[in-house]
Parts: structure tokens; sequence; C-alpha cells
């Protein structure tokens, strides 16, 4: 089993939902992203494509972080999710300079908030109950692993029943994103890329992200 | 919805659906079915809660009001707005005296019964010597539950004051759209059938990417088009949002869309010769003969306009159904006078348009324009049918779409009529691929028949709304001399109106007499100040007024600087709402998505003192004793959508309630029956779709649902109804919107007065001179349109790595000439010397002669901490007089012309009580 | 460096900052004193010289600290040493430890036990490989990163192992000279043929990079002629190559350098030595996921 996504970049328009949804998801502190939305131009005037992409973690096969941590917090589980164990971390950074794709952070004010200097907010403080971020180590993106071990667990498919699916996958309002076992010849991930000609970015690190992009 | 089956079977842990660390203690782990409030959209959401508080905000699988199960940014940020610590909890009251945009008005904390008790005093002195001194408006959405039909604007319907000034009013709103797509489509605006449309034409609009109201299921839908191959050009100044996902961007100068519409529908009708006689013939005015005067030639007898039958070859009532043939083309002699059909004259008309002439209005080269023409003829398939469910229908898989940019000039309603001509010319309107309108035709649930909503034929056999908001764009009313301060009576083909937050309002009172004077002016949600055109002159407007009271969540620019009394609002997310809209036309999903009919339900409880506006406002209503006409109105709209039509619900028609049969009228309330807002949504509910879907049922499954036919999803041919090509009734209108304006010392740009819809250049490119070389626009950012949004933290730090929307852009090449870079603090300067400044960040998707500022930026109440000084506030430029304003549809000019040059500080915010910028 | 803007994230050549930025600045010194400890070992284990060990030593201490003042969970950095498989980090806190380990019981035998020769050189070469292992590993750690493409080059470790000697000789040049040592002609041939051997490796990785990749060669350009120029020329250039060379040039022809001008190229050298790491890491740039512009 290998977790993965496709993103149909004609679907997507942009909305910055799949960040929002993810920081809702892991209550991410202010100035955390798991995922990000780049948006530049190509082309001269008038010839002129706007371009945007979602992007997280690749969870690669063959992962950069996980080799360069020294302590072994940065590891991959068997279904190719990479995380990060709070617990292990020394906040060393080799991972989050090792990474071709930047999409490590390190979380290092604790007492950070979304209206500085005024209270916290209701969904900041359950937060810090459901889902307490650290300080001081490095944080990324999940594929929301919760919800997919959860939702096996109670017999669900990820991809396939929302409740088993990452957060920004269903939240999306275009339909862009696409998730679901890369190791299944049969899934419907494997279909989309196959059939759309899914590319990743960066192939030359060798890394080999799960993360495909259809143009 | 996580079912208790398989949350056994969960170790502890973890629960299915939320991400959690560790064990903490859950008690409450909710899904609660309701609408969201973030703009005019009001998808069908499902919001998260744990233990009692709001953790994540999903779309509604299961609906196709929204993104099944999507949703936007603003949507999931709603739960900031909502626990912002910035939020207004108690009625306060101002007790600093001056008003002004920078003042601080001192609150103080007061009471709901001291609050309302004075607002009353004050109503019923008004009521008593004229309801017109009580102006009201505002806008539904930010934030505040819109509930359009039944408290926003009907409060003071029913008082009886016709000062209904909606926030934005000629500005934000899409004046000449809501007039054309009300015309011709019975609809507020339109929107391709993207299920089956292969070729869309976009002007000056983002629909399907992201704003507009039904933004959600438009993304949706226009997502699927795109990657099924439907071809999409899009004529936009700028390349972000619509132009960014077209298929083929196609830069154009603000204001010019109308000429290349015009250009295009010549190219089609006297090049190509391919458009839908068969359409034209039965479903337009085209065959209708029109005189010397350019008027209908009318039947003597019946006063009927009268058609040419090619077949017997004599005049004929448009109706008669004896007609073999009817002629389009031609000349003919009818009533002893020369006339032609409606159409011939529009086909001759429209030949002065080449593409050359559209090149240099434009910029768009004209050999791109008759290519698109040609395509666009080509993919139209005229003839061509397709089977539904078993109906056979027409297909006609183009549409051309215009919205607030391509129609926010002076030249609007022409603009906007053009590019309905191409559409109407090949028969693509409201039937599968085509253009299609908000649903217009609803035949009601099929258990009860109830929430019934179908377009008729009324004067003339033209198009008639079934349910409208604001006026009804046919039948078209009489001019009148001005006595609202809108001044909107003098010409009925005006959506809204810029009056009387304007530089010239006065001059025009003066002249009148000034019948009277606005005493009390009662706001909901709307920013008053900062979303409207030119902050300066509407400061030296609502100083003037003596009382203003207004309901908001969140202070903003208009509460801190004018209001008297502000009371504490709901948020969306804790409150009940019937209606997110004022119905199908409004906002409901299109083509043959479902019926769907969610409603707002509380997901928390509201905390501190807010209350719901809708059951404040009856609070006041019990104060001044208008409760009874209230419960009346209700049963009227109700019954009108339930039963018999008895009303079409919009704002003018609740002002003629007593002209109504009270036996026909079912009574769904008692006269003085104190209700709640809960108990209102239940009985309502019951009536439309029977006793077992109240509420209960509502909060327990969900949206009540039902299929939608193909009959009502491109009803065009099953009702026999007509739609103006050739706009006599401006002809009609003409003489007499001269005389009456006379009264009032108006000029209007006359010539804009002809029924063959013609291009005029808009004022801002008459202003275009010397320095003053740039076009400066503003887009609407699909994070910033509709609410409170910039407020929003989550939205506030997106936009922060978004590189256009919280900086002014121009095109790197123009940049460059000027001596501008990224990064640059620069100054826009309009003829007028207003001005404004922003950061610049420089693009190649942008035309050369354009500056471009995301819109309802640039904020600076003190009271909205994270949105202060975020971006940069266009509407300052603006200027708003009837020389700024559309002739026919009093659409504003939503572009300015500006000079631009650098600057060391932000000037717009000295004064202003925050932080130095 | 002008900084980058949120929205540029990733759509242009972006800068590493993890390194260098904030806490990311001990990086840089341990990188330094790893190498130049590493290299004074080395120097001072050929000349036989204790002190010049100690220091050693001392500035591996150092290294430690800077370290631990970079991790944002010093406590845990015991865990450090956990993967040394697949991390540089790993081995190289591995290698520091066992380095420290072997120079010290160096030194214990060669202050206490002169006479026990053959245990000397034993863990003499035993801390030697050590020494160069904690040398050259921070160029490695340096080097395996992929992403940054300036950085992956096999002349990095050799760059900062040279660097990390030339700096070592030239603190044992002043050890020496404290000592009146008769050695010093000896070293400073020595130093001359390093320096030369450092300003020739520094020509041709830049050189190297420059067609390497796009991104190397956006690095380069930030190097020599952009916003890390001054830090470049003055700090690499001037105080790591020229000043010492010429110096070093001068004393083989002059013959008798008074020990002032020495010690300024000693200075000069350590200097350069600091704005080398500096500068590498500074011009670490992740190519673009977007091809922006």
């Amino acid at each position: 089993m290998r977790w993965g996504m496709a993103i149909e970049l004609k679907r997507c328009v942009g909305c910055y939902e799949c960040v929002l949804a993810c920081k809702a998801e892991h209550f991410l502190p202010p100035d955390i992203f798991w995922n990000r939305l780049l948006i530049g131009e190509q082309g001269k005037y008038p010839q002129v494509t706007k371009l945007i992409y979602s992007v997280r973690c690749n969870h690669c096969a063959d992962p950069a972080c996980v080799k360069v941590c020294p302590t072994g917090a940065t590891q991959q589980r068997e279904d190719g999710i990479v995380w990060v164990d709070e617990d292990k971390c020394v906040g060393c950074r080799y991972c989050m300079v090792a990474c071709p794709y930047q999409m490590r952070s390190m979380y290092e004010d604790g007492k950070s908030q979304y209206f500085p200097g005024q209270e916290l907010t209701e969904h900041e403080k359950i937060g810090k109950v459901l889902y307490p971020h650290m300080p001081g180590v490095v944080t990324k993106c999940v594929f929301c692993k919760e919800r997919i071990d959860a939702g096996l667990a109670a017999g669900l498919t990820p991809g396939v029943d929302r409740e088993a699916t990452p957060a920004c996958v269903i939240s999306c309002p275009t339909k862009a994103i696409h998730f679901g076992d890369l190791d299944d010849p049969n899934s419907e991930i494997n279909r989309v890329i196959k059939e759309k000609h899914g590319h990743s970015f960066h192939p030359e690190f060798d890394t080999q992200p799960s993360i495909s992009y259809i143009d | 919805m996580v079912t208790k089956a398989k949350d056994e079977q969960l170790n502890q842990k973890t629960r299915v659906g939320l991400s959690v660390k560790g064990n903490p203690e859950i008690w409450d782990d909710t899904y609660v079915n309701t609408t969201c409030g973030g703009c005019y959209g009001q998808c069908a959401i499902r919001a998260h809660r744990v233990n009692g508080v709001i953790v994540k905000i999903d779309g509604d699988p299961n609906s196709d009001f929204g993104p099944r199960g999507g949703i936007c940014a603003k949507g999931e940020a709603m739960i900031q707005a909502l626990y912002d610590p910035n939020r207004y909890n108690y009625p306060l009251r101002r007790t600093n005296p001056k008003k002004g945009l920078f003042e601080d008005p001192k609150w103080k904390r007061i009471s709901w019964d001291e609050a309302l008790d004075e607002i009353a005093v004050k109503l019923k002195k008004i009521r008593a010597e004229n309801p017109h001194k009580l102006l009201h408006g505002g806008t539904p959405g930010p934030g505040s539950g819109p509930d359009l039909p039944l408290g926003f604007g009907v409060f003071g319907a029913v008082f009886g004051t016709k000062n209904w000034y909606v926030g934005g009013a000629g500005l934000h709103c899409g004046s000449g759209s809501h007039m054309g797509a009300g015309l011709y489509h019975a609809s507020w605006s339109i929107v391709p059938d993207f299920k089956y449309c292969n070729y869309a034409i976009q002007m000056g609009s983002n629909k399907g990417t992201g704003s507009g109201h039904s933004m959600g299921f438009n993304m949706r839908l226009a997502a699927d088009a795109r990657s099924r191959g439907m071809k999409n050009v899009v004529f936009d100044p700028i390349c972000n949002f619509g132009g960014g996902k077209a298929t083929e961007w196609i830069p154009i100068l603000p204001g010019t869309d109308g000429i290349v519409a015009l250009t295009m529908v010549n190219i089609i009708l006297n090049e190509l010769n391919v458009y839908d006689t068969e359409f034209i013939k039965i479903k337009t005015n085209g065959p209708y003969l029109i005189g010397p005067d350019g008027k209908y030639v009318r039947d003597k007898k019946t006063n009927k306009p009268l058609v040419w039958d090619a077949k017997d070859k004599k005049a004929k009532v448009f109706n008669d159904k004896t007609i073999g043939d009817f002629a389009i083309l031609g000349e003919y002699e009818v009533n002893g006078v020369k006339c032609h059909p409606g159409f011939e004259l529009i086909k001759e008309h429209v030949r002065r348009y080449t593409p050359e002439m559209a090149e240099k209005e434009s910029t768009v080269p004209a050999a791109t324009i008759r290519r698109i023409a040609r395509e666009w003829a080509d993919a139209a398939m005229i003839g061509a049918t397709i089977e539904i469910e078993g109906e056979k229908l027409p297909l006609r898989p183009v549409a051309a779409i215009m919205f607030r940019g391509g129609q926010g000039h002076t030249n609007s309603a022409h603009s906007y009529i053009a590019m309905c001509l191409l559409n109407a010319i090949v028969g693509a309107m409201d039937v599968p691929g085509g253009t299609l309108g908000w649903p217009a035709y609803v035949e009601g649930h099929p258990e009860t028949g109830r929430f019934r909503m179908i377009p008729y034929a009324c004067k003339d056999g033209m198009l008639t709304a079934g349910s409208f908001m604001e006026h009804r764009p046919w039948p078209i009313e009489e001019s009148k001399v001005p006595y609202t301060y809108l001044m909107k009576e003098l010409t009925p083909t005006a959506s809204f109106s810029p009056q009387p937050v304007t530089s010239d309002f006065d001059k025009y009172w003066d002249k009148l007499g000034r019948p009277y004077k606005v005493e009390l002016a009662m706001i909901f949600g709307a920013n008053m100040i900062r979303s409207t055109q030119s902050r300066e002159i509407a400061e030296q407007f609502w100083k003037k007024i003596p009382f203003i009271v207004t309901f908001n969540i969140l202070p903003n620019e208009f509460c801190e600087g004018f209001a008297d009394i502000v009371l504490p609002d709901n948020h969306p997310l804790e409150t009940y709402s019937l209606f997110g809209t004022h119905g199908p036309f409004f906002n409901h999903p299109i083509g043959m998505e479902g019926w769907d009919f969610p409603i707002r339900q509380p997901v928390v409880e509201p905390a501190y003192e807010r209350r719901n506006k809708l059951e404040a406002l009856w609070d006041l209503a019990d104060r001044i004793g208008m409760r009874e006409e209230m419960n009346n109105y209700y049963n009227v709209y109700f019954t009108s959508f339930g039963g018999e039509a008895l009303i079409g619900g919009d704002i003018d028609s609740i002002r003629h309630l007593g002209d109504i049969d009270p036996k026909k009228v079912v009574q769904i309330i008692k006269p003085n029956e104190k209700i709640t807002y809960g108990e209102m949504i239940d009985r309502a509910l019951k009536f439309y779709f029977g006793e077992d879907h109240g509420l209960d049922y509502v909060v327990k499954n969900g949206p009540v649902k039902w299929p939608k036919t193909p009959k009502e999803a491109y009803w065009r041919w099953y009702v026999d109804v007509r739609i103006p090509l050739y706009m006599e009734h401006v002809a009609e209108l003409k003489e007499n919107v001269m005389k009456n304006a006379e009264k009032a010392g108006i000029e209007l740009d006359w010539e804009q007065f002809t029924p063959l819809t013609t291009y005029f250049s808009p004022q801002v490119s008459k202003e275009i001179s010397g320095e003053y070389d740039l076009y400066c626009f503003s887009y609407r950012d699909i994070l910033h349109n509709g609410t409170y949004t910039m407020e929003m933290p989550w939205l506030d730090e997106v936009s922060r790595l978004n590189p256009y929307t919280y900086n002014v852009t121009m095109n790197a090449e123009m940049a460059k000439k000027k001596g501008l870079k990224d990064g640059d603090l620069i100054c826009l300067e309009s003829p007028y010397g207003r001005k404004t400044t922003g950061t610049l960040k420089t693009m190649q998707g942008q035309h050369p002669q354009t500056v471009a500022i995301s819109a309802c930026s640039g904020a600076w109440a003190k009271g909205a901490p994270i949105a202060y000084g975020k971006g940069t506030n266009f509407n300052i430029l603006l200027e708003s007089d009837f020389k700024h304003a559309c002739p026919v549809c009093w659409s504003q000019e939503t572009a300015s012309t500006v000079k631009v040059y650098k600057i060391d500080h932000r000037i717009e915010y000295d004064g202003a009580g925050g932080d130095k910028l | 460096m002008s900084t980058i803007k949120p929205f540029d994230f990733m759509v242009k050549y972006q800068q590493q900052k993890d390194w260098i930025d904030g806490r990311g600045n001990f990086i840089a010194f341990a990188f330094f004193l790893g190498g130049i400890a590493g290299g004074l070992f080395l120097a001072a284990a050929y000349f036989d010289n204790l002190l010049g060990i100690f220091i050693a030593f001392l500035l591996t201490g150092l290294m430690g600290v800077s370290y631990m003042l970079h991790l944002t969970h010093p406590m845990r950095f015991w865990r450090m040493m956990s993967k040394p498989g697949t991390s540089w980090i790993a081995r190289g806190f591995t290698f520091i430890m066992l380095f420290g380990f072997f120079t010290v019981i160096t030194m214990i035998l060669m202050q206490w036990a002169p006479d026990a020769t053959a245990a000397i050189t034993t863990f003499k070469v035993l801390a030697g490989i050590f020494a160069f292992a904690q040398s050259i590993y921070t160029g490695f750690a340096v080097s395996y990163v992929s992403a940054i493409k300036i950085w992956n080059s096999a002349i990095v470790p050799i760059l900062f192992v040279t660097c990390g000697i030339s700096g070592g000789l030239a603190i044992l040049l002043a050890v020496m000279m404290g000592q009146d040592s008769t050695n010093i002609a000896a070293l400073e041939n020595i130093i001359r043929v390093v320096l030369i051997a450092f300003a020739i490796i520094v020509a041709v990785y830049l050189w190297n990079a420059t067609y390497s990749s796009t991104a190397a060669r956006d690095a380069v350009i930030r190097l020599i002629g952009g916003a890390l120029a001054p830090l470049f020329w003055i700090g690499v250039f001037l105080f790591g190559i020229l000043i010492p060379v010429v110096i070093s040039v001068t004393t083989y022809w002059v013959h008798d350098a008074s020990s002032g001008l020495l010690i300024f190229a000693v200075v000069s050298e350590i200097i350069g030595g600091l704005a080398l790491r500096f500068a590498v890491l500074k011009a670490g740039v992740y190519t673009p996921l977007l091809p922006a512009e």
C-alpha cells in the first residue's frame, strides 16, 4: 500500500481551501502551513498562462528527509506516509534543508496566536487539546494519517470514503485532488495518472514523489 | 455522517473523520447541516462541532447546493469570524457626537430594551409623519444572514418607506446584468450550462472561478466543464481568476466589451448569416413591426403589437394563432406607415460595428474578433437537438456571459444587452448547453406542488419573472418625478441607484424643493462607507443623517464613523435562516442539478447578547404596533409561492399588501402571534413541503431535495414568452423620463435611450488624457468578496502568500516604462484628485493600459485589527454622480482614470486611528 | 540578501535559510570549528605539538556547544547518534565523539606516558582518522543535499577539508611561533602549498557550478556579483586567499618575515575560513517548483 495524490490542474481555481481545510483539521498555528498554493504566471503578454499549484509534502517513496534525519524522528510508514515523531526531533533542521520541495516548517513560537495581543479563540483553545503541536520541532503534512488509520479501522476506503480521506482532498470545491493507493494497479488514482499523464515535480531529485500533477 | 456502528468499531484514540492526537476527552462530536454565510452562494455545509466548539466546516456531500462536499476558503474561515474577539457582543451607543471617516465612536454598552425603545420612539414618530423619512438598506451576506424575503428590506417596506438603499448599490451589484438577466432570463444573472456547453465566452466575469452568487456549485460545474474540454474564451483586462482559467485569455480595455459583442453579432448576422430563425421568430420581439417613431406598430383595436405574417402577407397581432410565418426581415406598410420587423432593424444597425472599429476601441485584434465570432457560430450547432430524460430539446452548446466587470460602466445596459444578443441570435437561452439564468421555473415540490415559481407572458407577450427581488424587470413601470432619495422611479429600467450617496444629490433634491428629510437610517450588515464609491462623498452624506442604526457582527468603518446605535447580530453559524436566498432565480443550482432547499440552523448558541436580526426586528415591530402587518406579509409571501401567486416577492410588491384580498391568503402565522424564528421556519417548511418535512426533518436529514425535470431546467420552449431584443420600452420611456428629469434638473445621456443596442464609450475612457493615461479597475479576488474576509486571520495569511491579492498590479512592460518596479509604494490619482496607494506587483497577464486592485481591500476600522491596512482601497478613486452612471440601468462607472507615481507613505491612512502606514 | 516575499516561495530561486538565519548561524560556526579543529589536530599531530592537539580538542568542544545552541531540543542531543547509517549529522556526531575520545587518550599518553610511542602512535592515528572525518563530514553533510545544486558537488567536502586544514595549519603556525619552534619554515612551506591548493579548489568549485545547473549558476551569480558578493570577495577571497597567499609567498622570497605579518596571515585565514562556510551556506538556493518567468 502506498498512498498518493493526483492533482488536476485544469480543475483547480486557486481558492486556497486545501490550505485552510488543513489548517482547520490540524489546528495549525499562525504561519505554519502543511500545504500551500503556489501562484505564478508563464509567458509574455499577451500569451500568458496563470499557474496554480497546490503543493504539500510529496511523501516520496525515497525521501531525502528520512535519510538525513539523525534521530529517526522523521520516518516513513509502511504505507509511504512520512511523518515526524515530535518526541524524537532535536530540531537540527537537516530535513528542512534537504527537502527539495521545502515542505517542512519549524514550529518555533509556541505562543503565536491568530489575533495577536487578544485572547485565544475557542478554535485555538480546543486545538491545543485535540491536536497539540510541540514547539521546537519540525512539522509537516501527514496525509491526514489519523483519518486514514481510523477510517481503515472502521472498514472504510481512503480516497473513496470521505471520513477516511485527507481533509484537503474532500474539501476541494472543484474535485481537483484524487487520493488513493498507488500500489493498487486498479485504483482510481492510478487510472487517472495513467490516462491523463500525471507527472511530478522535480523528478531529477529522484525521490519518487507520491503526488502527481495533471496538466 | 459517522454512524454509531462504525463509531463503536474504532479504537478510542481516534475518531473517524477527525484528526486527534493523544487521548483527549470528547463528549460532543457532531455534524450539523446548515448553510454557509460567507457570501450570496449560501452553500449547504456541515459544521463539525467538537466539545461545543466548531472545529471545521465541510461541504454537504449530498447536496447540489454547493460544491458537493467541497467548500471554499471563505466558508472555512467563517469559523474565525464567529470566534473573532473583536465582535460586537452587546448593543452599543455612540457617545462621540462627531461623525466622520476616522472618528472614534466611543461606544457605551446599553441594553437591548434601551436600544430598541429608543429606535421605536423614532420609528413611531416617522411613521406618523412620513414613512419615507426612514432610509433602510444594507447588503445581505456579509456574516449576517440575508433572509432576503423575510427581514432584509421587508421591515422597511412594510413600514412604508420607499427609501431602500442597497449597500454598494450601483457599485457592487450588476445593475445592467440584473436588468438584462431579468428581462431575458427572468433571473438574477446568467451562467453557461456547464454540463453541455462546449464554448463559453466570458466578459468581465469570474463565474465558475470563484466569485459571484453561487460560486460554490459554479466552481464545481465549471471544473467539470474544463476537464471535459469546454473551450472558455475570457475577455478581461487581467489574466487572474476568469482569465487565468481560460483556454484563451483575450486582454481588453475596461468598458469596451459591448463593442466586441456587437461586432460579433454583426459578423454572425451579416457575414456568416447563421442565426436561429425559429428562436428569433417565436421567442423574441424580432418579428414585431417597428414604425418610423421607433415604437411598435400596434393593432388599433387591441393595442397589441403587430407582426407580419409572411404566409398570409398581412399584419396580425403577435399572438394570433393563425400566423403562418413570422417575417423578421423586410419592409412593410401597416396602419399607413412604413415599418420593419425589429430584427431587421437590429441586423442593419449592427453593420456599423466593424472588427477594425472594435479593435480601435477595445484593443482586441480585428482578426481575433472575426475568429471568435466564427468559432462561436460554428459551435452553436443551430438546429441540433438532444434528448434528456426522454425530452427532446434544442442543443445550443454555446454561452456568452457577463457580470460585474463587463457591465460596471456608464454603458452598462447596452453592453450587457449586446452580450445577450449574442446568445439570442443563436437561440442559446435556457436550452441545453446554452446560457442559463439561475432557475426561473420551479413547478414546486412533487408532493405538495408548493414552492412554485413560473415565468409567464404579460404586457406585449414579454417574459415576466414569477419571482424577483428589487424592481421587477417586466413589465416596466411608468417614469415618475423623483420622490425618493434614490430617485430610481425616474428611470424604471434601473436596478440599483447610486443616489443619494452622490456629489450631485443635493442639487436635484433642492430643485425638487426638498420634499422631506431622512431622519433615521437602518442599515443591515453592509459597509456603507468602504464598499461604496468615494468615501469622501459618502462621508458628507452619512454625516448629515441625524440617527443611524446598524446591525452588524464585526466593527467596520461605517459603524465606527457614523452609527449611533450598533446592534450585535448573529453570525451565520449561531442562528437560523429560512432563505439563504431570495429564491431559485437568485442562487439555486442550475441546469439539471437537483432542487435543494437547505436551511440554516445554529451550530452553537449565540454568546453574549448577540441576537438574530429578524427577531430583533419583530421586537421593534411590536413596539411600534407593526407586528400584525409583518405577519400578514409573511402569510402573503408564503402563500404566493405555495398557492396563488399574489406577489412577486420583490420589495415593491410588499408595499402594496393592502390591495390583496385577505381571503386568498393562507394564514400560516396568526395576526398577532409572536412566534420565534425557529417556529416560523418549521411552519414554512411544512407548508411548502408537507407535514413530515418540517424543521425536525431538516435538522435530522439535511436539506429537502427533489429532482429537477428537464422542463424546469430548460424551460424556454415550454413557456410561451418572448424577450425584447428590440428595446422598444426604452424608446417608449424616453419622453417621460426626460420630462420628469427636467423637474429635478437631472441631465442624463439621452442618446443612450435608444431601442437599438449601441456601443457608447464608457466615461472612464473619456477621461483618459495626458498624464492620466491608465485605466484602474478592481476585481474580485477569490478570497475577498462577499464577507468580512480580510479580518479573518486565515484568509489574511493566505492572501499574503498570494502575489496579487494585497498588491496593486500593473503590466510589467508598462511599469518599466514608468520607471516602477515590484515592491514600490505607488500612488494612484484620479483626474478629480482622489488618491489611493499600494504596493506594486507587476504581471505579464495584464492589459498594459490598466492598473488593477483586488476589491474590498484597504480597511481602516480600528475595531478590525487584522484587516487594517491590508491591500488597497480602490473605491476611494471613484466618482459618484449621474455623469458617472449608466443612464438606463444606473450602474456606476467602476473604473477610474489614473496617473501613477511613487510615493513615500500611504496617504489615505493619514488621520486614521491605527498604525501609521 | 533581500528577504523573500511569502508569495515568492518556491516560485523563484529561494535561498536556504534554516542553516544560516537565526539559530542557523550556529551551524555555520559548528562547521567552521569542526573543520578547523580537525585540520589543527592533523597538523599538530604531524608536528607532535601537544598544545596544538589540545587547542584542537577545545575547538571541537566549542563546535559541540555551537551545535547545541543550534538545536531547539538540545537535551535530546543523544538521539543524534541514532541513524549513522544514512544521516551525515548522525555520522558527524559520532565522529566528533570518537575524535574527542581518542584525542583525550592521545593527550594523556603524550603528557604522562611519553615513552609509550606505539600506543601514542596508535591513538594518534585513530584520533587523526576521526579528526579528518570530523573535518570532512561537514562537507558531506552539505554536499549530500541534492536539493541545493551548489552544495551537491563532490568538491564541497574537499573544499571544506582543505579550508579546515589550512585554518588548522595557520593556528598551528601561531602556536609554534609562540613556542619559538624550529619547524616553522617546514610548516610555512606546507601552508603555501595548501593555500594555493585551496584557492584552486575554490575556483574550480565555482567554475564547475556555473555549468552544472541553473540553480547552481544562480547561486554563483549571487556569490560573485549579487548580494553575497561582499562576503565572498572580502571574506573568502581577500581574507581567505589573497592576504594569506601574498604573505606566504612574500615570506618565501624575503625569508625573514616578521611574526606580526604571519599572525596577520593566520587571523586572515581564519576569517576567510569562517566566511567560506557562511558564503556556501548562504549561497544555497532551491530550484523553484513553478517555472516562473
